[in-house]
């Protein structure tokens, strides 16, 4: 009988072994294991046998099921891996293929500075003010020392509507709007915004153009603070290594008046095309608040000072970014703006 | 203003290279603009010609045997006017000219040791030539010693730097001014000025009578000078004046202008002859008419100041002379005025004619009258000397005569509290004392003494500027603020950005475009209740172009898709946050819109997928998804006066509660057409209106444990139906109703043909599980409601 167990045993071992599908392995189980199965033939063939000899034979067939039975299901799950291997070896991609194209917008080069000018800014808790930039020739000009007639109007020569309103020509107006609404409370500020001059449209220059105007007023300000300040800002603007350095200048509403210059960031001072050979590049005008200004927002010059600072957002830029005609800003090409559509 | 470095070397013991001097002005004085060599070329002599032959190839070279001193050079000249006996400029071998380096050579068989040289060649701009030397070589003056410096002969071995004109420094349009300014910087001394001259006995002012009946004039000297000769001026001041930037004319036209950049005190000469005897300063009368040195007849208005002989013009008033009285070749006899005028005044005249001139840019900013007479005796010295001038005795003067200097109390504390750095009072005192301030000590501090020829300085923040300056902007501090207040955007600050970096996200490129835009356009896509907004248009614009405040941004945006498409970029998504400009009445407006332009295929389709082109319904999409970012409850309606320039059909108004924010259609294809570019999607909001909302934190909303259920419907109604109603409809019916999707929008055969079959996905959720009996009523009760409402049936 033992004979007879170890042919079943092993011819259903081969057959296992050959199967390749899941429906012939099937096929293998229902004919080993079922009620007509060759197992179930030999223990049918023990009805005269010996209760003794029953119990060693049945035991013996029920260990050849059980190991037909684990052949099985080992089968079973080489064939599924198998199945799962040629269903990975079909799916091959070809993964340099490019990915699903998310366009990416951009953001304009010039609000791009401004955004990072003001996180700057606010990260040194200033407000960031906004005023009308078609302004009134007081705010303008008047209020900022600048009357009627003085000699620093030919400095931008303006667009005017009647008489008494202009296109702003500085973000300067925001400084006295601030001021008056602050009546006399210590303001703390930047303002960006477009400006406009009478100025024929050219690689350098632009009718309309942007400019970044901060103002600090209190207490206890002094030039220190204005140079201090303006040091965070170009270091943080480009690098931590560069020096600023005033020079005398004159702006009606600062008095001093100065023009500050960044040390090259191309070629860190020692002089080189960018820097016109000067190892410095010009980048603002600053100064301390002029007391004429002070005196018409409300605030006692004698207790009060203050200074101002302002910057040409394009200049800025395309120092940083390196571009060399002012009108690719307003031209908006696509190939311009989509060169922007990563940080920095 | 250009300033000499050898004429500063006359006035101020200087010590320091020119280049260097340039350098430092920028930090301690003014901006310099630029630096340079008056004169680049190099190895320049004087050259006496010995002979000159005809060359024996050539019709136009000669052959010259040129004398240097200790030796002679034989040299092929192509000049029409060399001739033996002149001494010339003879640039050697080796010498470096703007055209390039001299050689030795060979001219058509000839050997050539060098050239004789033009002005033009040395690299001297023509208005600086004489016209008898524009044509050939320059002669020199008999004096000129053969193979000595030429260019020294000439005194054009100078630098020149040139200073940024800031419209306060005043003093520093002088030679004078400025080297009292590096006199501050280097503590060094001025070289005091030396001059006499003989006066004859006749008497100026038996001569000449003077009247000041305007109050714009402030102060006028007068002196007469007789027989004088015109002629060329010497070689120092032809050279000073090619140097500060002005043509030599001759001797007497040229001291004018010497003295101008010496003291800068403007100075005018009038041909006595011609003058007469008489001089009244008068305001001008409307209308009244005078021809210009220049020839061209002005006419001026009661606001111009001018010069006269008692009746009729003869010079506008630190502006232009007149022809009447000129000073020729022919001339005699000069009257010299040295004058003070109101700058404003000036500044008037000079602008409404359009006539700047040296003399007009020191009046606007004012002139020192504390100097008129020394700069009026300076050039009688100069006129005697080199014009053999007889000078008459005197002088006529009107006028005040002398400003006293202004006193400025200062003191080191003050100075410390502008600064933030503390400079003793015996240092600031010092820095006062070298920039020429007199200065006394006393109990609050320090006197400043501040001369008339400082007229930009008044209060004691300008002393503190020349303390800082000249002290070194290098030593100050560099510190932070200490202020007590707060920073950070506002909210509407924060949108707009987060606007930005959502729709640049979603694709689109923000743009920049110009405020100021061609009238013809300025109404387009207008809100029909925008259409009564006045356009604000400048009064002298610079061209049609840029004439008028755009009240939309979307011409300008078209401007930029026609710009791109042009250039095959077909896809474009564009978007812009900018304002509108306004006047109702006397009030200007200005609002922030935001405005978009879309066009070409969808962007973000896989590269396998279909390609799909940009849609209204997109567009919705984009705005849509803003919309939530920006957490606002926004509807949709149809307009029923859409601007012409979108398609009628395909428009819609976006409200917020229950006010128009703005619009979203398809330009319509006759104006897109015209302006030659693709089917285009637009949108322009009042981002004002839109951010003004207060927003209320997000406040969760418990998730119901029960799965929710949908139910499809297939809602059969009128063709015309705004779907959108009956979304809002279905959503008010029910609270249970948590969601509404619209799947399918069926019109076709399978229907009548007056109506549509719109699918619809309606999700319900509960805290309580639904049974289908509760979900059965509900759907009845909707289909009764969309029915009643509606006339919408199920669709079969």
């Amino acid at each position: 009988m033992n004979t007879k167990l170890n042919e079943i045993l092993t011819k259903a071992l081969e057959e296992i072994e050959s199967a390749t599908t899941f429906l012939k392995l099937n096929e293998i189980k229902a004919f080993y294991t079922g009620k007509k199965s060759p197992l179930s033939e030999i223990m049918r063939m023990l009805t005269n046998a010996t209760i003794e000899e029953k119990k060693t034979i049945g035991a013996a067939s029920n260990r050849v099921k059980q190991q037909i039975e684990e052949a099985i299901s080992n089968k079973r799950v080489a064939l599924e891996e198998k199945e799962i291997n040629d269903k990975l070896q079909a799916e091959a991609l070809d993964v340099t293929l490019p990915g699903y194209e998310f366009k990416k917008g951009s953001i304009h080069p010039l609000n791009k500075t401004i955004e990072e000018l003001e996180d700057i800014f606010v990260s040194m808790g200033y407000s960031i003010a906004e005023g009308p930039e078609v302004e009134i020739d007081v705010f303008n000009f008047e209020m900022l020392n600048v009357p009627k007639g003085h000699p620093a109007r030919d400095m931008q020569d303006s667009f005017y509507i009647n008489e008494n309103i202009l296109m702003r020509t500085q973000t300067s107006p925001v400084q006295v709007r601030t001021l008056l609404e602050a009546e006399g409370k210590p303001v703390k500020i930047v303002c960006p915004g477009k400006v406009y001059r009478r100025d024929d449209d050219d690689a350098t220059h632009s009718h309309q153009f942007m400019q970044l105007e901060g103002l600090v007023v209190d207490k206890n300000i002094t030039m220190s603070d204005l140079k201090g300040t303006l040091s965070v800002l170009m270091k943080k603007m480009f690098g931590e290594n560069r020096k600023i350095r005033f020079k005398p200048s004159y702006f009606p509403f600062t008095e001093p008046s100065v023009e500050v210059d960044v040390s090259c960031f191309k070629c860190g001072g020692k002089g080189c095309s960018m820097c016109k050979h000067t190892g410095w590049i010009e980048v603002l005008g600053a100064g301390m608040v002029h007391p004429n200004v002070l005196k018409g927002a409300g605030y006692d010059p004698k207790v009060w000072k203050g200074f101002a600072f302002g910057a040409g957002i394009e200049r800025l830029t395309m120092l940083r970014h390196n571009i060399d005609d002012i009108r690719n800003f307003y031209t908006n090409d696509y190939r311009f703006l989509k060169q922007f559509e990563g940080e920095r | 203003m250009i300033v000499s470095y050898n004429w500063l070397k006359e006035l101020i013991k200087l010590n320091v290279p020119a280049e260097k001097l340039a350098e430092e002005m920028s930090l301690y004085s003014v901006e310099v603009e630029s630096f340079g060599k008056l004169i680049e070329a190099t190895n320049l002599v004087v050259g006496y010609v010995k002979s000159k032959v005809k060359h024996e190839n050539s019709d136009h070279l000669n052959v010259c045997m040129v004398n240097l001193g200790d030796y002679d050079l034989q040299i092929v000249c192509g000049a029409p006017n060399v001739e033996v006996g002149q001494k010339v400029i003879v640039a050697l071998p080796g010498a470096v000219l703007p055209g390039g380096t001299i050689k030795k050579s060979v001219i058509r068989g000839v050997e050539s040791n060098g050239m004789i040289c033009s002005l033009q060649e040395l690299g001297l701009e023509s208005k600086y030539i004489p016209s008898e030397f524009s044509n050939g070589i320059y002669i020199l003056k008999n004096d000129a010693i053969p193979g000595s410096n030429a260019l020294e002969y000439l005194c054009l071995d100078d630098y020149v730097i040139e200073l940024g004109l800031t419209p306060n420094r005043m003093d520093l349009l002088s030679m004078l001014g400025v080297a009292n300014d590096i006199k501050a910087m280097y503590k060094s001394d001025l070289i005091p000025l030396t001059y006499s001259f003989n006066e004859i006995e006749k008497k100026t002012s038996g001569e000449l009578s003077v009247k000041l009946e305007t109050r714009n004039c402030y102060s006028y000297y007068a002196r007469i000078v007789e027989d004088v000769e015109i002629k060329e001026s010497p070689n120092f001041i032809k050279a000073r004046l090619v140097a500060s930037g002005i043509r030599p004319i001759n001797n007497v036209v040229d001291i004018t202008n010497y003295i101008l950049m010496l003291f800068g005190q403007p100075l005018h000469s009038f041909d006595k002859d011609k003058l007469g005897n008489k001089i009244v300063v008068r305001r001008a009368k409307v209308g009244e008419k005078t021809v210009t040195l220049d020839g061209i007849e002005r006419t001026l208005n009661n606001k111009d100041i001018v010069i006269t002989d008692g009746e009729k013009p003869v010079c506008i008033a630190g502006v232009m002379g007149g022809q009447n009285t000129e000073v020729t070749s022919e001339t005699k006899n000069l009257v010299l005025e040295s004058a003070v005028f109101r700058p404003l005044s000036i500044r008037r005249t000079s602008s409404r004619l359009a006539l700047r001139s040296e003399s007009s840019i020191r009046y606007e900013r004012g002139v020192d009258l504390n100097q008129s007479l020394a700069a009026l005796n300076y050039a009688c010295y100069l006129l005697e000397k080199y014009a053999n001038g007889k000078v008459l005795k005197g002088y006529v003067h009107e006028g005040i005569e002398h400003v006293d200097d202004k006193l400025i109390e200062l003191d080191e504390k003050y100075v410390e509290s502008c600064l933030g750095v503390n400079i003793p009072e015996n240092k600031i005192i010092d820095i006062l004392e070298s920039l020429s301030f007199k200065t006394k000590k006393n109990e609050n501090g320090i006197l400043v003494y501040v001369p008339n020829r400082r007229l930009d300085i008044s209060i004691k923040e300008d002393l503190v500027e020349e303390i800082a300056r000249i002290y070194g902007y290098d030593k100050l501090n560099e510190t932070l603020p200490i202020t007590n207040v707060n920073g950070g955007l506002t909210r509407q600050q924060e949108s707009r950005r987060l606007i930005r970096h959502v729709l640049s996200t979603m694709g689109f490129n923000e743009t920049m475009t110009y405020s100021l835009v061609h009238p013809n356009i300025v109404n387009e896509f207008l809100l029909f209740e925008n259409q009564n907004d006045e356009t604000i248009v400048l009064n002298h614009p610079m061209s049609e172009d840029h004439m008028a405040l755009r009240k939309s941004l979307l011409p300008s945006l078209i401007e930029v898709v026609k710009y791109n498409q042009a250039r095959k970029m077909k896809d474009n998504m564009f978007f812009e946050i900018g304002k509108r400009y306004y006047h109702h009445g006397e009030e200007t407006f200005e609002e922030n819109l935001l405005s978009g332009i879309l066009a070409g295929s969808m962007p973000n389709t896989p590269w396998n997928g279909e390609h799909k082109n940009i849609d209204f319904f997109y567009t919705k999409g984009i705005l849509d998804l803003m919309f939530r970012k920006l957490r606002l409850d926004i509807k949709y309606e149809v307009m029923d006066n859409p601007p012409k320039e979108l398609h009628p059909n395909r428009v819609a108004k976006i409200l917020l509660n229950n006010k128009v924010i703005g619009f979203i259609g398809e330009l319509h294809p006759k104006y897109a057409k015209i302006e030659g570019i693709e089917e285009s999607y637009v949108f322009e909001l009042f981002l004002d209106i839109m951010l003004s909302e207060e927003k209320t934190i997000i406040s969760f909303a418990s998730i119901t444990k029960v799965p929710s259920v949908d139910r499809d419907l297939a809602l059969v109604m009128d063709l015309h139906q705004n779907v959108g109603e009956i979304i809002e409809a279905i959503k008010r019916s029910d609270k249970m109703i948590s969601n509404i999707k619209i799947f399918d929008v069926y019109i076709g055969e399978k229907i009548a043909s007056d109506k549509k079959s719109v699918a619809v996905r309606i999700t319900l959720e509960s805290d309580e599980t639904l049974t289908e009996d509760v979900i059965s009523t509900k759907m009845r009760k909707l289909l009764k409601t969309l029915e009643y409402r509606f006339n919408i049936t199920l669709r079969a």
